[in-house]
């Protein structure tokens, strides 16, 4: 396993996750979502697997729906 | 001298950080919203939902996710409308309501999918609350209320209808008020709102939008691409997508954004339009449309003369004093009905925070020497 991906329900939530993690200091970064997850044509958040519990506490804290794909 | 008194149609002037928020955007920023994830479109869907948190904040909710946004109010009001489930049901409205409500309910009416029945208003307008518990609500599938007139502008007492409606659906049509008054979605249990962002919140033309308590309840109005949920042929359920559809007016967005954060100082107080106002009505010959109570009374008036049309007294305060109103029945030709200036309707006087007492003194001045004018 080497990538972890965020997606989300839509782009408002993309940009209020990734506000969240900047703010928390929790690296990340947006990218195109991977077609092989999803058909979005949008954005989603790359982060390490070592951040996945942070980014879950956080995220499900604020009330940002979300899906973790790791492969 | 600041000669602009047709705020109520559209704001001049904005503050200066709207277009220069607009030409920074267009010359340098760029971007669309949501499509792609390169810096460029990330930094233009953050300020497109910087301005939608903003909106929440000024607007009083705490679900900026369930504000979308439209090309203006109208567009925001047809959504609802025409979203609801409401054949066969009754639809209630104040007596003061634009065309941008009357129109889509007639739309309806006329097809006999719904009953259109006004509520109980006193002269001015005001709502009548304590008529209102004599009201069947049974069967009805929507209250709709202009917040604060746009003829002589008077403020709804939403809270208290919110709380007398209950269950029932209600929209608000805050056009007008928005940017002049404070709201309290959240707290006064407000269903639907409806804003526009180039009158009181002093933002460019084409942006606007709505407020939705519960936006499950609403069918989309227009359907199209959204960047999300990309795979199937259905909107998406969840906002602020699903009513969202194709590329928002970011240029417009932006120069809302800055118009928000850069509110001015108004430099008139209530009781300058209020002594305006009084003073108007001593002058011979003119009739004031206000509310009966200055506590509802908000930031627009209308007024008429005994001898002179509204059209001849916008043209000579034009010609004579370079004054700039809107005359005639405003679109809202219910308003005038109930009000009982139908059909010439008035002469509207809308300032806007940027008129100083000044301003409002060289106003009465001009209307005092209008009388004379041949």
């Amino acid at each position: 396993m080497h990538r972890t991906i965020l997606t989300f329900q839509n782009t408002r939530n993309v940009i209020k996750a990734d506000q969240l993690l900047a703010h928390h200091g929790i690296r990340a970064r947006i990218i195109p979502v991977p077609e092989h997850i999803s058909s979005e044509c949008g954005m989603c958040i790359e982060t390490t697997p070592e951040n996945t519990l942070a980014i879950q506490s956080l995220l499900t804290e604020n009330h940002v729906q979300f899906t973790i794909q790791q492969w | 001298m600041n000669r602009y008194f047709d705020n109520g149609s559209t704001s001049f002037p904005k503050p200066s950080q709207v277009a220069d928020a607009i030409h920074h955007y267009l010359t340098h920023m760029g971007g669309t919203y949501g499509r792609s994830a390169y810096q460029r479109v990330y930094e233009a869907t953050a300020m497109v939902e910087t301005c939608r948190d903003a909106l929440a904040h000024r607007m009083g909710t705490a679900r900026a996710e369930n504000i979308a946004f439209c090309s203006n109010a109208t567009m925001a009001i047809n959504t609802v409308i025409k979203g609801l489930p409401l054949t066969g049901k009754r639809v209630w409205v104040s007596p003061l309501e634009h065309n941008a409500v009357m129109r889509p309910l007639w739309e309806l009416a006329k097809h006999g999918i719904i009953n259109i029945h006004t509520l109980p208003a006193w002269p001015d307008g005001t709502i009548n609350i304590n008529a209102l518990s004599n009201i069947d609500l049974s069967n009805t599938g929507l209250i709709v209320v202009n917040h604060q007139s746009n003829v002589n502008g008077i403020i709804q007492p939403v809270e208290t209808i919110a709380q007398w409606a209950g269950k029932v659906p209600l929209l608000v049509d805050g056009s007008q008020s928005v940017g002049h008054l404070p709201i309290h979605l959240d707290q006064w249990g407000i269903d639907y709102f409806a804003f526009t962002g180039h009158k009181g919140l002093l933002g460019p033309s084409g942006t606007g939008g709505f407020f939705a308590k519960h936006p499950e309840t609403l069918v989309p109005l227009i359907h199209g691409g959204t960047g999300s949920r990309s795979d199937s042929y259905d909107m998406p359920l969840d906002v602020p997508d699903r009513f969202q559809a194709g590329t928002p007016n970011i240029t417009g967005i932006c120069g809302l954004l800055a118009a928000l954060q850069h509110f001015p100082q108004p430099r008139h107080t209530h009781a300058d339009l209020l002594h305006l106002m009084n003073a108007i009505a001593q002058l011979p010959g003119y009739k004031v449309w206000g509310a009966n109570n200055p506590i509802e009374q908000g930031a627009l008036f209308s007024i008429t003369h005994h001898r002179m049309t509204p059209s001849d007294m916008a043209d000579k305060l034009y010609r004579h004093f370079g004054i700039e109103v809107r005359q005639g029945l405003h679109c809202a030709p219910a308003a005038h009905r109930h009000l009982g200036s139908f059909p010439n309707g008035t002469l509207r006087i809308a300032p806007s925070p940027y008129h100083t007492s000044d301003d409002l003194e060289f106003l009465l001045k001009s209307l005092t020497e209008l009388s004379s004018i041949q």
